[in-house]
């Protein structure tokens, strides 16, 4: 027990660590598309940029607006991280092992993934200010478009693999393809439904600056606003290793534990998955620098009426296969 | 065994994440709602008639997704059924929409 409690805490510190790298390669990926340098002057390049903005956050003073749900804004701050974290102990690094997995275990991360989209509608709802109110509204409309999209991908991935685990969907990669071939489509469908849940441009319109200051969170302030902060950096870092492993093969691919570099495979294969979430996260970066803020009712037409047909199409195109 | 895991894991993010919102400054103040410029109200709920279809193929489809990924793992034809309906229930959602929106 204590040994799994260890691996526990390497996987939240690791992480906690890769989660602000890749906030900080975001950063700088999106200042060179805009012709920026980006961030360069806490450490190397910049690169401890998220921390000392993390740590800055987290010192500032808590300043809620009179008549709000404070407890509730505390409990969501926290549980935000939280479970964040508990889906990242899901996700196998350099194998097929992760801290938990169990039977099933893809379908509870959907339905997690969710809840915490939930916790923010309602600390939205329960700071007494408009906009909060305007950006909590609005990411109803977010989660309407995308969770259907994200779902069918996922469920194409299971009607793939015939398996709802993480392992599951490993083990079969291991045969050498990586789903992404079966499934371009729904690699799109998820690719577009995790800008959505992190609120990336063109799906940022719950934290729209110039419409509604700073959306939801406008009036969350100081240790509040860096757990919501942190969660949004863990949830990015967690979505592009999801769709890293169900769609590009995770540490599996191009080829895993090769029998002569026996004590080198477990870096290797890390390796491999880190260059993969880099790739995501690009094509995340790079969509959200050649777009535009779409309006909310652009978004839920465009998941409805482009998003889940060809996802669904991919499923339906899936499940015909297989039935051959 | 994996319940015991699962509960002892969500304990300690809990206490991980506690322990980060504790690191942060405990100053807190109350200030009225943050205006730019001039005082706006309260917003009132918008409704807009066309967002039920939405709603209500939102929850359809929730529940479906679900039952879809759990009974693609055995190879039947009611899957494909199922979600042949959903697709062409999609294109009245279309008529409906176009102008309205």
């Amino acid at each position: 027990m204590i040994f799994k409690i260890a691996i526990i805490l390497v996987w939240i510190i690791l992480s906690f660590i890769f989660a602000l790298y890749f906030e900080w390669f975001d950063r700088k990926v999106y200042a060179r598309f805009q012709n920026r340098i980006g961030p360069q002057i806490t450490g190397y390049k910049g690169i401890l940029q998220p921390l000392a903005d993390l740590i800055k956050l987290l010192k500032k003073e808590s300043i809620f607006p009179k008549g709000s749900n404070i407890l509730f804004i505390k409990f969501s701050a926290i549980s935000s991280v939280a479970l964040t974290f508990f889906i990242l102990l899901f996700i196998p690094f350099y194998d097929f092992n992760a801290p938990l997995s169990f039977n099933g275990d893809l379908i509870l991360l959907f339905g997690i993934i969710v809840l915490i989209d939930f916790l923010i509608i309602l600390t939205g709802y329960f700071v007494s200010s408009p906009y909060s109110n305007e950006g909590a509204a609005r990411k109803v409309g977010m989660i309407i478009s995308f969770e259907i999209p994200f779902g069918i991908s996922v469920a194409t991935i299971i009607a793939i693999s015939q398996s709802i685990t993480i392992r599951g969907t490993l083990s079969f990669q291991l045969l050498g393809i990586p789903l992404i071939i079966f499934a371009p489509l729904s690699f799109i469908a998820y690719l577009f439904s995790s800008m959505a849940m992190i609120e990336k441009v063109p799906f940022d319109a719950p934290n729209a600056e110039s419409e509604i200051v700073a959306g939801w969170s406008t009036e969350i302030s100081g240790r509040n606003l860096a757990l919501f902060k942190l969660s949004s950096n863990l949830k990015m870092f967690y979505l592009a290793s999801l769709g890293a492993i169900l769609f590009l093969g995770g540490p599996v691919l191009p080829y895993f534990n090769n029998p002569t570099l026996s004590f080198l495979n477990p870096i290797l294969n890390f390796i491999m998955f880190f260059i993969k979430i880099s790739i995501i996260i690009f094509l995340i970066t790079m969509i959200r620098s050649i777009t535009a803020r779409y309006r909310i009712d652009q978004v839920i037409t465009f998941f409805w009426k482009t998003i889940i047909p060809l996802a669904m199409l991919n499923l339906i195109l899936i499940i015909i296969f297989n039935l051959g | 065994m994996i319940i015991i895991e699962v509960i002892l894991s969500l304990l300690i993010v809990y206490l991980i994440s506690f322990i980060i919102y504790l690191f942060g400054s405990k100053k807190t103040r109350y200030s009225d709602t943050y205006h730019c410029g001039e005082r706006i109200e309260e917003p009132k709920v918008k409704y807009k008639v066309p967002w039920i279809y939405y709603a209500s193929f939102f929850i359809a489809f929730d529940a479906a997704i679900v039952l879809v990924a759990i009974t693609s793992l055995s190879l039947n034809i009611i899957t494909l059924v199922f979600l042949a309906l959903i697709t062409l229930s999609l294109l009245f959602i279309h008529k409906e929409e176009e102008n309205d929106i």
